[in-house]
């Protein structure tokens, strides 16, 4: 198994969100979760990631087996997590360029590889430009400085083809993309995809995955993975909204 | 050492010597003003918060110069092509202490300066009235050994850029003394790099007062570089006195030092006169790094832009203390006054206070002040791609840097401070004992 969550129970400032999350993924799989808004999906990527001001109170993350749980987020990135934000970060006065290169090569440093030089890091650049159809046309700007936000979203993608994950876990990737853009968006995630690494989609909406197209959907309600299901399950919750899974959580309890 | 004490000894320094009878007398009315205000103390609104008062701490010895200073060669930026002049333990170091340059440009020591040409620096140094003078400006004309003196004759363009450097000697408790004077007659333009730097791990104060008269349509450049020891204190005060259309841009960069004290005293006296000061204050452990600045608008149409940072570590204090004053009739002024600051440490300390007074009612003033730490939002998203905390921090603060390193338009000095700003923010540039000046370009692994 690649990623493996298991039972995990987190929160923030004394407020509980996770409540016993459970996650199983394997190398090649797509997975998407998705849930009404606040109940902990943002949460969840950033506890995977490493974000720091959160409460683990119970559970693990295992990475190939590894627990993901003592390391900074610089380490679970150099191990292979590799998180889409929601809302990506300006990070005016520092370029594209030295900071892509800074952390391929400190990932490639972790790895026991030897670093890009400028000439190889251009070449990878601009390979991955083409394959994923988003133009850095940033390089020398400033991280995300001024971008709009689908410009924004397009980064995270380019992003992503530069580091070349295990798992990528992609926070409302699709928000705020108009049509063209979610097809270069989702067409960029679909050429990352090995057998070897695996995808993670948080979204609201179906029309994301139609061109990703997953594996398995989790809904993820009140802390907990309430139901998994197939892809078919994207189109029932398109159709019938939350209540019905809102419904049944409660009659359970 | 008292304040008291440290008033009382400046007599036993004091020592006309061979100078004219004129001069003379002006540092004895100098000092005897200096003992009318005594010693500035905190409680003064242009001293509040200012380390200065440590300087009179120390029991000080006149400049001495019984061990070689650095070798001057050691400090000048080759590839900038710069005229070097050398002052150590408050003195040139030259063969030749007054060059005649191109055009009838005089450029050297201030000493050398009243001996060849004793009417004009006697009408300069009697210009600015002793009555306007503060306490270590008083003590400063008392005591002066040397100084910078250059004049540029009207519509004269320096060719070459003059490096200044001064290195506080290396004997200890020194007291050193520099006056500067440069006058861009109309029309005229010259790009000056003051370097000061210390050579000893001893105590020492080094205190310079700069006149500097900018003519009308004149255009003046000054850089400063400043890297001293931990136990050393340098106390720079400029006065600039700027006629119309003239302009004047000063570039300034605290690299190291205990005390590092910048004063800067404008005076916009003609019609359409614009000025910009720069300024990066890096400190950190014990050192204190201050910027003091007042710019007065006197006519219309002139305008004004100050820009400070600092980044203040461990347990450093920076202070930033900006006024802009406009007078009822410099209508038409524009003045902005930015001081942005980021604080790395719960024990480091900023003050910063930026003070707009205007008594004109068209005028275009605006300032703005911020004391904030890193963007942990930023630092997150970084570390999520893989990148060090420690290197997220230095990009950032790096970024932070660039754009007061940006505007230094002179490339080879762009890079060389880009390199030493790098440098210290990795905590590897030590005060100049080292002579980081001429370091070779390293490999970096992010900056
Ligand atoms: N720093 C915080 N302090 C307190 N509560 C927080 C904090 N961050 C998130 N929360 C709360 O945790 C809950 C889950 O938030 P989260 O952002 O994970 O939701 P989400 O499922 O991603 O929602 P959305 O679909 O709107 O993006 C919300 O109720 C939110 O208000
Ligand atoms: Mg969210």
């Amino acid at each position: 198994m690649l990623l493996e969550i298991k039972d995990l129970c987190a929160g923030i400032n004394g407020k509980e969100i996770l409540k016993g999350v459970n996650l199983q993924i394997n190398k090649g799989e797509v997975h998407a979760i998705m849930g009404p808004n606040g109940t902990g999906k943002s949460t969840l990527a950033s506890i995977i990631a490493g974000r720091p001001g959160y409460d683990i109170t119970r559970g693990d993350i295992l990475l190939n087996g590894k627990s993901l749980l003592g390391m900074p987020p610089e380490q679970r990135a150099q191990e292979g997590i590799f998180l889409g934000f929601q809302y990506p970060v300006e990070i005016p006065g520092v370029s594209m360029a030295s900071f892509l290169r800074a952390a391929i090569n400190e990932t490639r440093r972790y790895r026991g590889q030897l670093p890009l030089g400028a000439v190889a890091f251009a070449r990878q650049m601009k390979e991955k430009e083409e394959m994923v159809e988003i133009k850095a046309k940033m390089k020398n700007r400033s991280v995300n400085e001024g971008f709009s936000g689908g410009e924004k979203k397009k980064n995270e993608i380019f992003q992503l083809a530069m580091l070349e994950p295990k798992v990528a876990i992609l926070d409302e990737t699709d928000s705020g993309l108009d049509i063209d853009a979610l097809r270069i968006v989702a067409g960029g995630v679909n050429k990352c995809k090995t057998e070897e690494n695996a995808t993670v989609v948080i979204t609201h909406y179906q029309r994301l995955l139609e061109y990703i197209v997953p594996n398995y959907v989790h809904i993820l309600y009140g802390g907990r993975v309430v139901k998994t299901g197939g892809r078919e399950l994207s189109l029932e919750l398109e159709e019938k909204g939350y209540d019905w899974i809102k419904a049944q959580v409660e009659g359970e309890e | 050492m008292s304040a008291e004490k440290f008033l009382a000894s400046l007599e036993r320094w004091f020592q006309p010597g061979s100078e004219p009878p004129e001069m003379g007398a002006l540092r004895r009315a100098a000092l005897e003003r200096a003992h009318a205000l005594g010693v500035p103390t905190p409680k003064m609104e242009r001293w509040r918060q200012s380390g200065v008062a440590n300087v009179f701490e120390h029991n000080y010895n006149l400049p001495k110069r019984d061990r070689l200073p650095m070798s001057p060669g050691r400090c000048q930026l080759d590839a900038m092509a710069t005229t070097a002049m050398h002052f150590s333990a408050g003195k040139i170091e030259s063969a030749q202490p007054l060059q005649r340059l191109q055009d009838g440009v005089i450029a050297g020591s201030l000493r050398a300066a009243m001996k060849e040409e004793p009417e004009l620096v006697q009408r300069l140094l009697a210009e600015r009235g002793l009555d306007k003078m503060g306490f270590f400006n008083a003590v400063n004309m008392a005591l002066f050994t040397d100084g910078f003196f250059l004049h540029v004759p009207k519509n004269v363009v320096l060719a070459r850029p003059i490096q200044v450097i001064h290195v506080l000697g290396e004997y200890r408790d020194a007291l050193e003394n520099l006056r500067n004077f440069v006058v861009l007659e109309e029309g005229a333009e010259a790009t000056l790099l003051f370097c000061d730097h210390s050579s000893g791990r001893e105590y020492g104060f080094a205190s310079s007062v700069n006149q500097f008269q900018i003519g009308p349509g004149a255009g003046f450049k000054l850089y400063r570089v400043q890297n001293l020891s931990d136990e050393a204190a340098c106390f720079h005060q400029d006065f600039f006195t700027q006629q119309e259309n003239s302009r004047l841009f000063s570039h300034t960069i605290g690299f190291n030092g205990g005390l590092l004290r910048g004063e800067t005293h404008v005076d916009l006296q003609g019609k359409g006169a614009d000025c910009e000061f720069v300024g990066l204050s890096l400190s950190s452990r014990g050192q204190r790094m201050e910027n003091f600045v007042k710019v007065e608008h006197q006519v219309p149409h002139c305008t004004s832009r100050e820009v400070f940072k600092n980044i203040v570590d461990d347990y450093a204090r920076g202070l930033f203390n900006g006024h802009v004053l406009v007078h009822p009739d410099a209508q038409k002024t524009e003045a902005y006054q930015n001081n942005s600051n980021i604080v790395l440490t719960d024990k480091a300390k900023m003050s910063s206070r930026p003070f707009l007074e205007i008594y004109a009612d068209d005028v275009k003033c605006s300032h703005g002040s911020s004391v904030g730490q890193l963007d942990d939002e930023a630092l997150f998203y970084m570390r999520q791609r893989g990148i060090s905390e420690e290197n997220a921090r230095l990009l950032l603060l790096y970024a932070f840097a660039a754009d007061v390193i940006n505007q230094i338009d002179i490339e080879p000095l762009r890079r060389q401070l880009d390199d030493m700003v790098k440098k210290r923010l990795r905590g590897e540039l030590p005060s100049c004992e080292d002579c980081v000046l001429s370091c070779s370009q390293p490999e970096f692994e992010v900056l």
